[in-house]
């Protein structure tokens, strides 16, 4: 009789699969090289928006998804999602 | 505490009397070791704040909608030529070149200015004197003396001085530069890996860096635990790399893991160039440059995480990028040190293969007492004064741990703090 061992990655896997059926078939892959090559990317199109706008005269908004930093044409960003540009006057407190 | 105040890189110079952090708010703080004190024997100097300046700044490409964060990825010094210290510090697109120089003395006795600057009357001039320098107080000042810009379409992960000390490379994820320190305007691409078409795209550039002694050799990691030894001198662009370093893989244990965990996120060359050394999420790997296969030594950081890799998919902790380091130049000793989580940092002695996890912060180590060991309970009934794996702090993470070149000196950053530790004297 076999007696099957359970890696620990596989179940780790099992339980990812399990919580997200939809994950993607590449192990690894793809995906997450294109959010790494796409980090920092904060889309504001005023073009968008308006048009957005313009569609979606009577119906509700739609607020941001949970990933702010996707880029989509019909999403409309409000000003709550927009970057915030950081002031750089305070000193580091590593120089006391 | 502040967004800013995370520490994102620490470098030695190559004396090891300067130690330079960089931040995510752009900044660099530089450290000073302190004269040895004659009557104080057992104790080397401490490190006082020398400089502190600002490095780089957020930026906004417009063309791109692209907000280019100011954090400092890597500071590499330069070795000292003359009285004033240089260094490199790039954040994601932006390679600036540092001066840091000293000034104690300043001129006094000018004949048309009183000392505090304000013009004097000339009718009241009826004397000339011939101005001399005067003694101040220490002022330390950096200035940018070469701005390396709009060379990178990716993000720069990597920055490392050649060892003929008038060129270094810049990598990002797709593509390497090499740059002359003299020149700004242009930079020779030496790696390209990006494909015709992005839908191809299975691998990243996550490290490089040159070889300690051969001016011509570097070495890149990938994403899929890969490295690659170039050689300049084969061709202008090292696509053919003259070495592929791969341990391969046991594919009954692949997972959806198994590449995600074997990205390198740090690769550093031994003092003499014959070893480098890997840094994977879960091990550090020590390679001999002449065996290709496999790595001569593996040490394991945090076995115990493989089983939860999922929720650390889950918190991104599976992406942190842990870095390091190999031990000074001593020829005796060999150890290697890297980071973990809940503040914890592993150091690995090759020679005894021994290893010992150590933790820097300040609730549960008195100052100048000498380091508790701490151990990670994996599974099964903890001991007294272990730590379980579950009660384990991700957010302590500490990616950043760099060595003095000379003396037992290390310095380990946490997120927000930097601990300068060194060993027992006497």
């Amino acid at each position: 009789q076999e007696k099957e061992t359970v890696i620990p990655e596989r179940a780790e896997e099992a339980k990812l699969k399990a919580k997200y059926p939809n994950l993607g078939q590449k192990p690894g892959g793809s995906d997450f090289l294109m959010k790494r090559l796409q980090k920092g990317q904060k889309y504001f199109d005023s073009g968008d928006y308006n048009m957005a706008k313009a569609k979606m005269k009577n119906k509700q908004l739609p607020s941001a998804g949970p990933d702010k930093n996707l880029v989509t044409g019909d999403h409309i960003p409000t000003p709550q999602d927009l970057p915030q540009r950081k002031s750089s006057l305070v000193t580091s407190k590593l120089a006391g | 505490s502040y967004a800013a105040d995370i520490i994102s890189t620490v470098e030695f110079n190559h004396s090891g009397e300067l130690l330079a952090t960089g931040d995510k708010g752009g900044r660099v703080v530089i450290f000073q070791q302190e004269q040895e004190n004659k009557t104080q024997s057992h104790s080397r100097g401490e490190y006082n704040v020398y400089s502190t300046f600002q490095s780089h700044e957020p930026e906004f490409d417009y063309l791109k909608s692209l907000e280019i964060e100011e954090k400092i990825n890597k500071i590499r010094w330069l070795p000292q030529k003359n009285a004033a210290q240089f260094l490199l510090s790039t954040n994601d697109k932006t390679i600036k070149l540092w001066k840091i120089s000293e000034r104690d003395k300043r001129p006094e006795g000018y004949n048309l200015k009183e000392e505090d600057g304000r013009y004097r009357d000339p009718t009241t001039v009826t004397t000339l004197r011939v101005p001399v320098f005067r003694p101040m107080d220490l002022m330390v000042e950096a200035s940018p003396r070469r701005i390396f810009a709009n060379a990178h379409t990716y993000h720069i992960n990597s920055i490392s001085i050649n060892s003929d000390y008038e060129t270094y490379l810049s990598a990002d994820d797709l593509r390497i530069n090499l740059w002359h320190l003299e020149i700004t305007d242009r930079s020779f691409n030496i790696v390209d890996i990006k494909p015709a078409n992005m839908e191809e795209l299975t691998e990243v550039i996550t490290a490089a860096e040159f070889h300690p002694n051969s001016c011509n050799t570097f070495v890149y990691s990938s994403s899929k635990g890969t490295i690659r030894l170039c050689d300049m001198r084969a061709s202008a662009l090292c696509d053919r790399h003259s070495k592929l370093f791969e341990e391969p893989e046991d594919p009954s244990n692949r997972s959806f893991f198994s590449e995600i965990i074997s990205s390198i996120s740090d690769v550093k060359f031994s003092h003499s160039g014959r070893y480098m050394m890997t840094r994977d999420y879960l091990s550090v790997k020590i390679w001999d440059l002449n065996m290709e296969n496999r790595p001569v030594e593996t040490y394991q950081v945090h076995e115990y995480l493989r089983s939860k890799l999922c929720s650390l998919y889950e918190n991104d902790c599976i992406f942190d990028k842990f870095e390091c380091c190999w031990n000074g130049s001593d020829r005796q000793v060999h150890i290697v040190m890297t980071g973990s989580y809940n503040n914890f940092f592993r150091m690995f002695d090759r020679n005894t293969k021994r290893d010992i996890t150590l933790e820097a912060s300040r609730e549960n180590n008195k100052p100048r007492t000498v380091l508790k060991p701490r151990k990670v309970c994996a599974s099964g009934k903890r001991k007294k004064d272990e730590i379980s794996v579950d009660s384990l702090d991700f957010n302590k993470k500490i990616l950043h741990t760099a060595w003095h070149p000379k003396e037992n000196i290390i310095a380990v950053a946490t997120t927000n703090n930097l601990y300068i530790f060194q060993d027992k004297m006497n």
